[in-house]
């Protein structure tokens, strides 16, 4: 990694006023939290892991992956600014890699532990739905990030493709077929969700050993294919 | 020049008069996408000094530089500068600096800190004096400190080669560095440019317009259609452009009586008449045809009503070189 290209990054990310962005969703989360708790009764620990799963993993971790990755990947091969680290004594992989950091430190942050405090302050520590949501955010941060990652850089930088996986495979596809479950990152965080809360005894979309696998080859892979994408760069390749 | 119509590379000693620098050198090199061939077969050494890459838009330009700059590899052919290839190994990029076409910088950066980034990303010794010195070598001290979002054209294109410039490279690259740029602020570049080139550096810079060329290169490369067209001092290019036909339309009061005048003259290569509207002439010597047209006019009293170059375009220029 690139301390200099880490340090833009995180510049970019959180230096700017576009970041409110980021931090628009989580806040309403916690908003969400609030309320929930207000209503009370024996039904919190349900709503609890319903609101975590539904809006946080549903929304708040997707588009929050989204804006991270179209803020540092997305945006610069767009107008070109990367060719200035892109002509630098580093390795490709060594670029992407110091940006995909970042991303992750956002989608964590304004992703993942909004999930935790949100449990928190629904339920405390009852049922383990904080630690649930903090663990299955993580899980499908890592995922989202590795799997927008590349589809930003390999499909033309397509933010519509990275739409289309989120909104037809995850939340079309994967409802109706089982298999796109295996595929789904919002699927392997919820599998994650569901074994660290006790809330619900329900049979996970796919096995945690899976998700916690295929997390991180996401990640990896993601970084991996977008460093490849980044060798063949052009000066017009606006 | 060679048989096929382009001229033999120039020493690099020739260049300049200080030898030392670094040689830039392409060897038959090819680059297509798919079925499309973005470069053909394009072979050429590039020395000390300042060397302009001439071509119309979409000639193949912008591949060739970005090979230059070890961003895209060749489908054939090898790039080295000082015989070691610049792709696939990324310390190439200390003895390169290169200066994109794009406008968009970090904006949100201020210009010490842009140009600093790349100090650092260059892993320079003093990366704060270095940053200095390439900021004020490209007058930019007074604006330094303001965000780039707020520079102007001209600022973000000085700012661009202060980070360019800012590990001491021996081997300038600029894609279209003049585009958009007023008179003054261009002058100011190419004044620039040719004190780096008399450091001794290896400049190149893209460009499809003729006269900016014209201004500072010494060397020429023209590019047309992907193909290396012509390679030379600007002298033989110019010529090979200047004694090609040229075609022109010309209306006047007797059309078909000045068309027989003009054939007499041997500037004039033929003579059409378009109805009783116009003549279309094609000459061979463009600067006798611009003194026999008005002689020829005012000595039978025929009035001149219009008279429009057809094929002046810059296009058609280098669909003549290709062709030569």
């Amino acid at each position: 990694m690139s301390t200099p290209v880490v340090r833009l990054a995180m510049h970019s990310m959180f230096g700017r006023t576009r970041a409110l962005l980021l931090y628009a969703l989580p806040v309403l989360l916690v908003v969400l939290a609030l309320l929930v708790r207000s209503l009370g009764g024996d039904e919190s620990p349900d709503r609890a892991e319903s609101l975590l799963f539904i809006y946080g993993l549903g929304i708040v971790v997707p588009v929050v992956a989204l804006l991270a990755t179209t803020t540092l990947i997305n945006s610069e091969l767009d107008d070109g600014s990367i060719l200035y680290l892109l002509t630098k004594p580093l390795s490709r992989v060594s670029i992407v890699a110091s940006k995909v950091v970042v991303v992750l430190l956002a989608v964590l942050t304004c992703g993942a532990l909004p999930l935790g405090v949100a449990g928190y302050v629904m339920v405390g520590t009852a049922d383990h739905v904080a630690l649930a949501g903090l663990a299955g955010g993580a899980v499908a941060g890592v995922a989202y990030t590795g799997i927008f990652t590349a589809l930003m850089t390999v499909l033309q930088r397509s933010v519509i493709a990275a739409l289309l996986y989120w909104l037809v495979l995850e939340s079309t596809l994967a409802s109706l077929l089982g298999p796109a479950r295996w595929l789904s990152a919002r699927s392997w965080g919820s599998a994650v969700l569901e074994s660290v809360s006790t809330v619900s005894a329900g049979k996970p979309d796919v096995p945690v050993w899976y998700a916690l696998l295929a997390a991180p080859v996401a990640l990896v892979a993601g970084v991996l294919l977008a460093a490849r994408r980044l060798s063949t760069m052009t000066l017009s390749d606006e | 020049m060679n048989d096929t119509g382009t001229v033999e590379p120039r020493p690099p000693q020739a260049l300049d008069p200080r030898p030392v620098g670094s040689v830039l050198e392409l060897q038959a090199v090819s680059r297509w996408y798919g079925n499309v061939v973005a470069v053909n077969d394009v072979s050429m050494q590039i020395g000390p000094g300042i060397t302009g890459l001439l071509g119309p838009n979409g000639a193949g330009k912008s591949t060739l530089l970005s090979m230059m700059a070890g961003l895209l590899p060749p489908s054939a052919g090898t790039v080295t500068i000082d015989g070691h290839p610049v792709r696939g190994d990324v310390s190439a990029y200390r003895n390169i600096g290169l200066v994109p076409v794009q406008e968009q910088l970090y904006d949100y950066l201020t210009g010490t800190q842009f140009v600093r980034l790349n100090a650092d990303l260059q892993r320079v010794p003093d990366p704060r004096a270095a940053t200095e010195r390439a900021v004020a070598l490209v007058e930019m001290i007074d604006a330094a400190d303001r965000r780039i979002s707020t520079y102007s054209k001209g600022m973000r294109q000085r700012i661009k080669v202060a980070s360019a410039l800012v590990h001491d490279p021996q081997v300038l690259l600029l894609d279209e560095p003049f585009n958009g740029m007023d008179p003054i602020r261009r002058r100011q570049m190419m004044d620039m440019l040719t004190r780096l080139a008399r450091e001794g550096r290896t400049i190149v810079f893209s460009s499809h317009i003729l006269e900016e060329v014209e201004q500072i290169a010494r060397q020429v490369e023209v590019v047309v259609s992907g193909r290396h067209a012509a390679s030379g001092d600007f002298a033989q290019i110019r010529r090979m452009m200047t004694d090609r036909p040229n075609q022109y339309l010309v209306r006047s009061s007797d059309n078909r009586r000045l068309a027989t005048l003009l054939l007499a003259d041997t500037s004039v290569r033929g003579v059409r008449l378009r109805g009783q509207q116009a003549l279309e002439v094609e000459t061979d010597d463009l600067g006798r045809f611009g003194h026999v047209l008005p002689r020829a006019a005012r000595e039978h009293d025929i009035r001149i009503l219009e008279v429009t170059p057809t094929d002046d375009s810059l296009e058609s220029v280098f669909a003549y070189l290709v062709g030569a």
